[in-house]
């Protein structure tokens, strides 16, 4: 078949789309070939791509809806399975049972089967590109950092990025290790989080206490190093706003306690029974529907492919550190599991890392930015606790075009897609936790 | 089951909030404060327009994101404390033991509900003091609002309302549900009467705690 070849071709080629910038005059598509992203324009009417591939299928669906942004075929609605008389739609949300956002979902159920899922995002669609599109460079991190609180350092750092790479702008090394040690413990925050989600939606309530706990006190110990329990406020275009000092003996001790009780609560996890049932085999996504989606992140990790951004060259110091990628190919719950806790166990080690590096590396942790060109374009990337945040900037006669793809806009459809033909409903929270996506990041 | 129960070998974790003061590490917020009076040069840089001409600051709009003590640093000093809560009170006796609290997403960057969800873990544990969250309109006392509500989640934010029994109080939690602040005109008092204000961005749980023994108890 004709669409299947060239889906086929497209991965092969290890070139994705791995965005699609709408504009009704001249939209963009960003590829990833290889090594490196590059642009490509195109004049609307736009080829239909969702249809072969289906990390395409909403970010078509977004230009055309919300930028009305014309196509050559008309949208095709996923295929439907609710035919049978028994059939019946549960609705989740805007408004949940719980405190969550505002995530609206339909459950198509038959039973206890699940027959499919529906998803309903951009209801909390903010345009926070077109804000960031006003922002002076003071101004700019500060705007980053309200597109998703538990990712602010991640997205931020890509938003930053692109616009160093815009004005060609070096970061000096001090910064560099500052933004390593904040990247590591935003990720710290978050997984204990996702620990915390993942044995609640399992019913082990006095493992959920225990994560949380700690997640509070990942945050608190944030607190006491930057002012800001979700690291806001430092990053910069051209470094850090602010020389971080290193810790005080009394933070150091907090921060070894709490990787110390996280390791004991990962393994006390990991060997309970409970858990390991409810999360084997729930929610799989294969090697081939994930690199289909294109996700990223411990969610890729997981379905076998081994791939961190943070490898990458060029990508701050972590290229240096010997950083090893925990994969595993099962693709279920457990996988993510287990991925997120040894990607836990390796980010406090790399806090430590960091925190030595910044006693040796003196010197400024900024170098100012000069004002904005006229033309030109920026690319920048950061792997947060969910995976890879791009980030692209178009300067055109003075003016900024941003346009954001953060993790969670891979993750959830990918999220809808292994709820088909699911054997339970309590796999719907449990998988969804599993995926630990964000709804203000991807609605944006 | 018993490897569950060793954990309590680490101690008491809740605060001792309302009994005692609470420590800065507790309190999680740090909030600017005008040093001087006069007009400061890091107003126009101000991302949400909170700083007046006078060098005062309105705190139904600030994000408490720093960047005036950063440009102004002898204008202002960004400090450890509680934001500055607006609550009309008290409530009529039956309510000043238990709360329900409904929660309703208006539009949030996910960050007031992350504390809100931290609320309800041991370091805070407001079922303590009565307070408790709910999953329906129909036991709800308070709608806690986060987000500017956008144009999207206005019906759902009035159905929601009008299916709560009176009588019944609106909580705007955070700066976002106050003013819209970065990326919206208006915040939830644009639609329904507010009684308790807590800005921030986000603001600690502890300042909720605070704000709704203050609503309580009208003090």
């Amino acid at each position: 078949m004709l669409t299947e070849s060239l889906h086929e071709r497209l991965l092969r080629a290890q070139i994705r789309v791995a965005q699609l910038v709408p504009d009704p005059q001249e939209s963009l598509y960003i590829l990833w070939e290889g090594e490196e992203y590059r642009p490509l324009s195109l004049r609307p009417p736009l080829p239909r791509l969702g249809a072969l591939w289906p990390g395409l299928w909403w970010p078509e669906w977004e230009a055309e809806e919300l930028f009305k942004v014309p196509f050559q075929t008309p949208l095709a609605p996923p295929p439907s399975l609710e035919r049978s008389p028994a059939a019946f739609t549960i609705p989740y949300g805007p408004v949940r049972e719980t405190v969550a956002e505002a995530i609206e979902h339909r459950l198509i159920s038959g039973g206890e089967l699940i027959l499919r899922l529906e998803l309903h995002p951009f209801r909390k669609r903010r345009k926070v590109e077109h804000r960031l599109a006003q922002a002076s460079w003071l101004e700019l991190p500060r705007v980053a950092e309200r597109l998703a609180a538990m990712s602010s350092i991640a997205d931020t750092l890509a938003i930053v990025q692109a616009a160093e790479d815009l004005l060609g702008l070096e970061v000096p090394p001090r910064a560099q290790i500052g933004r390593l040690i904040l990247a590591e413990l935003e990720r710290i925050y978050n997984h204990l989080d996702f620990l915390a989600q993942q044995a609640q939606s399992t019913t082990l309530r006095m493992a959920a206490a225990r994560g949380f706990t700690l997640k509070e006190e990942a945050q608190r110990l944030n607190f006491l190093l930057t002012g800001s329990r979700f690291l806001r406020g430092w990053l910069a275009v051209g470094g850090l706003s602010q020389d971080l000092a290193p810790p005080q003996a009394e933070w150091l001790k907090r921060f070894e306690t709490l990787a110390h009780r996280s390791k004991e609560l990962a393994e006390d996890l990991l060997n309970d029974e409970l858990f390991i049932d409810r999360l084997e085999g729930t929610g799989v996504l294969e090697r081939r529907a994930a690199q289909a989606f294109g996700v990223v992140g411990p969610t890729a990790r997981a379905s076998g492919l081994s791939q961190d951004i943070r490898l990458q060259p060029g990508y701050g110091l972590y290229p240096q550190l010997g950083l090893g990628v925990p994969w595993r190919e099962a693709g279920d719950a457990l996988a993510r599991a287990q991925i997120r806790i040894e990607e836990l166990m390796v980010s406090f080690e790399l806090v430590r890392r960091g925190l030595e590096e910044l006693d040796d590396q003196l010197g400024p942790t900024l170098n100012p930015p000069p004002p904005r060109p006229a033309h030109g374009h920026g690319f920048g990337f950061a792997e947060g606790p969910r995976g890879e945040t791009l980030a692209f900037v178009q300067a055109q006669h003075g003016q900024l075009r941003w346009s954001l793809r953060p993790a969670s806009a891979l993750l959830w459809p990918a999220f809808a897609s292994t709820l088909t033909l699911a054997p339970s409903q309590m796999d719907y929270l449990i998988t969804q936790v599993s995926f630990h996506a964000l709804q203000s990041s991807w609605d944006r | 089951m018993l490897r569950w129960i060793r954990w309590t070998r680490y101690g008491r974790a809740t605060t001792r909030y309302p009994q005692a003061p609470p420590t800065p590490q507790e309190l999680g917020l740090l909030w600017p404060q005008a040093l001087r009076s006069g007009p400061s040069p890091a107003r126009s840089f101000c991302p949400t327009q909170a700083l007046q001409e006078d060098g005062s600051l309105l705190a139904s709009r600030c994000l408490a994101c720093g960047l005036c003590a950063q440009l102004d640093p002898e204008g202002y000093r960004m400090e450890v404390g509680f934001p500055p809560i607006e609550a009309k009170g008290p409530l009529p006796s039956p309510f000043r033991r238990s709360l329900h609290l409904l929660h309703f997403d208006g539009g949030s960057d996910g960050g007031e509900e992350s504390e809100l969800i931290q609320l309800q873990s041991p370091p805070y544990d407001v079922g303590r003091l009565g307070i408790f969250f709910t999953p329906t309109p129909r036991h709800a006392d308070v709608l806690l609002v986060t987000g500017p509500v956008l144009e999207e989640l206005r019906e759902a934010l009035l159905e929601t309302y009008a299916a709560m029994p009176a009588p019944r109080w609106v909580v705007a939690f955070g700066t976002d549900a106050i003013s819209g602040s970065l990326f919206a005109p208006h915040g939830v008092g644009a639609y329904l009467p507010v009684d308790l204000a807590i800005p921030g961005s986000p603001p600690s749980p502890l300042a909720l705690l605070k704000g709704l023994l203050q609503l309580k108890e009208g003090r």
